[in-house]
């Protein structure tokens, strides 16, 4: 199966091949890629930055020794010993810290989204084509199994031509964190702020989003939205439901919709077609007709052979195993699966090793960021926008 | 010359439609017709499913009667008839149906021998068309006719639609077929029994404007090989123990499936007797134990 993963092999690269890593933001998401990376053979993390005390502490606190640290990216940055940094802070700071670490000459690894303006997101394509380093932005879907087995099953018309796709991303918390310290609100509740954040659709949807553009093999061409606070009342500016239609060519449209008051539908990718339907996230297929039977399958075959035989159709009842309509098939049988975050990490670690470089990734990357822009622009203005530049600027 | 082909879940299994000499348009309209035929009486007849009628009745028959319209009181004098006529063998009132999924050994819902069957325990006004139980824990369950009923009314459309030609497969149990197969030859259909399907089948029914009905007193479950006991013998309750599959040809769908199922729970000889009852019917073949690989748990 075809996937984004530069994997290792053994004539290519020498697992001894040292890569040290500095982290900048080791906040929740920071410290799990802090746990991934000590899991990869050759890599040494080797200083850990934050801004804020208490998260560079609870970085500190996962390593095996005492490694430099800082409160400024900057001192990070000028050190000689650092190979790549992985990048987990609030996305406002995504295209700076990005930038400034391709200038120092550091492969770059930054969580998604790439930043929360389109003239941001292409300053750092420009910068990397500058720079000629590695940049991957944590898409980590891209290396997930089960999505990589839909993509295949897509392409082989599993369900005919995609009609409809629906994804939601519906969860019931007020994603507020408890803040101590009032001088603290913004830099641990970043999310609920609009400088920092780009809300439910920069921070959920753009995953979906980046799905989405994967499987259909294109890019929105345009979006009309719209959202509001009817739940999460307590002075925030972040949407706490939102809803959306992505435009795609050839007239097929994301139903998209992402909230914090409810949890019932979970997280769905769901591409719907003539022949059936599948579901990403949850890895099932359900077919829209049942498969034929041994008996009649032998029949059709007979007949386009001019062959004339008894059809052994006759027997005791065939049950279908539930009561349900139709069972759906797990598009991938083992349950247990790699975790995508590790093989995102351990790709990112392959393209500095073996100084290659995937332009398709941070295509990925990119048009689901700017999907997320332009579709908060949509909710905000409440218009339908276009994937036109003057829009995207 | 094309052979057209469709396929839909229903009632719980797979129903399939060949057909040929028409065009693929009146094929797909026909195919239309037929699945909401299907689909209308599943609604109507479905003890799955809890917004059905029968659904309705069986949770109100208990405290009063229950008026029912000519379709379900035809079916119900239809099934009441089967009743009579095979001896209890065949009973729609069987609370637990034939369908040993559902049976407990410990539930009080057992029938014991001294119990009696359709004919006496419902009560029927034939002036109103109601129906009315006559003590607690009955229910009414068509699921060992409901297949059967439901290509009855496709045959129907099948034959308003001008189809000489076609073959309708519903879940194994019952099928139909009409006309001929593309080559000139009359539809054959092989009946093949669990555990025998490298071997040859050696037992046809030829089919033209007919139904043939297999029952079996075991049941494979999903893709297991093992063989599980599924129908109950309505005059006692209990399952019926020894491996038997009846097939039956007959010219109503119902009538074809009351039969297989009745004549799984009678013995060989009540069956040949029982089956000069129903001139319209044949027996194809009757496997009994001697035949068949031995059921899970049984003591053969």
């Amino acid at each position: 199966m075809a996937t984004f993963a530069n994997i290792n092999s053994a004539e290519d690269s020498a697992p001894s091949d040292r890569v040290r890593i500095g982290i900048i933001g080791t906040g929740s998401r920071g410290t799990k890629l802090l746990l991934h990376l000590q899991t990869i053979p050759g890599v040494q993390v080797v200083a850990l930055c934050d801004d804020y005390l208490p998260h560079l502490n609870d970085g500190l606190q996962l390593m095996e020794s005492k490694v430099f640290s800082t409160d400024k990216y900057d001192n990070l940055l000028d050190r000689q010993d650092i190979d790549a940094v992985v990048i987990a802070t609030p996305p406002h700071l995504h295209p700076r810290i990005t930038i400034d670490s391709l200038d120092a000459g550091k492969h770059v690894f930054c969580e998604k989204v790439m930043g929360l303006n389109g003239a941001d997101c292409l300053r750092m394509i420009e910068k990397r084509e500058e720079a000629s380093r590695v940049l991957q932005i944590g898409f980590q879907r891209l290396f997930d199994l089960r999505y990589l087995k839909a993509k295949e099953l897509l392409k082989d018309g599993k369900i005919g031509p995609v009609t409809a796709v629906r994804a939601h991303w519906h969860r019931n918390d007020n994603w507020r964190r408890p803040v101590r310290e009032p001088q603290h609100e913004k830099l641990l509740n970043w999310r609920l702020y609009r400088e920092f954040s780009g809300g439910l659709m920069a921070e959920l949807g753009a995953h979906q989003l980046q799905v989405t553009n994967w499987m259909l093999d294109t890019s929105p061409v345009e979006v009309i939205g719209t959202g509001g606070i009817n739940h999460w009342n307590d002075g925030r500016k972040i949407y706490d439901n939102i809803h959306l239609i992505f435009g795609y060519p050839d007239g097929v449209f994301l139903e998209y919709s992402s909230l914090l008051s409810n949890a019932y539908n979970g997280v769905v990718e769901q591409f719907l077609g003539p022949k059936g339907t599948l579901e990403l996230e949850a890895g099932k297929f359900y077919s829209e007709r049942p498969p034929q039977s041994p008996g009649i399958m032998q029949l059709l075959e007979d007949i386009e052979e001019a062959l004339f035989r008894s059809i052994p159709i006759g027997g005791a009842s065939w049950v279908a195993n539930s009561q349900s309509q139709t069972d759906p098939e797990y598009i991938i049988p083992d349950a247990s699966i790699p975790s995508a975050t590790q093989l995102e990490l351990e790709s990112f670690i392959q393209s500095l090793r073996q100084g290659r470089y995937n332009n398709e990734l941070l295509a990925h990357a990119l048009s689901a960021s700017l999907g997320s822009i332009l579709g908060n622009k949509s909710i905000e203005n409440n218009s339908k926008q276009t994937w036109a530049y003057g829009d995207i600027l | 010359m094309v052979t057209h082909y469709g396929a839909r879940y229903a009632m719980g299994t797979r129903l399939e439609i060949v057909a040929w000499d028409l065009s693929e348009k009146a094929f797909q309209s026909l195919l239309s017709e037929i699945t909401e035929e299907v689909n209308r009486i599943e609604n109507v007849l479905s003890v799955y499913s809890r917004t059905s009628f029968i659904h309705n009745l069986n949770s109100r028959a208990n405290e009063k009667p229950v008026l029912l319209n000519n379709e379900i009181w035809s079916l119900v004098q239809n099934c009441l008839r089967f009743n009579r006529k095979t001896k209890g063998a065949f009973d729609i009132t069987l609370g637990l149906s034939h369908d040993l999924s559902k049976y407990d050994e410990n539930s009080n819902e057992r029938r014991d021998s001294s119990m009696s069957g359709a004919t006496d325990t419902l009560i029927l006004d034939s002036q109103r068309h109601s129906i009315q139980f006559s003590h607690p824990g009955m229910s009414l369950d068509f699921g060992a006719i409901g297949k059967g009923y439901t290509l009855d009314k496709v045959r129907s459309i099948v034959t308003s639609a001008g189809v000489n030609n076609a073959l309708i497969n519903f879940g194994r149990s019952i099928i139909y077929a009409k006309g001929n197969h593309p080559s000139g030859n009359p539809w054959n259909i092989g009946i093949q029994t669990p555990g025998f399907a490298s071997k040859p089948i050696n037992i046809t029914a030829t089919l033209d404007d007919l139904f043939l009905s297999t029952s079996a007193s075991f049941r494979g479950k999903g893709t297991t090989a093992e063989l599980h006991p599924h129908i109950i013998d309505p005059r006692s309750g209990a399952p019926v123990n020894e491996m038997r599959q009846v097939s039956i040809t007959s010219s109503t769908g119902i009538e074809a499936e009351a039969l297989s199922t009745a004549l799984v729970v009678l013995s060989d000889t009540e069956g040949n007797w029982i089956i000069k009852e129903f001139p319209e019917s044949q027996i194809v073949k009757i496997f009994n134990s001697n035949a068949l690989p031995n059921l899970a748990g049984s003591s053969n």
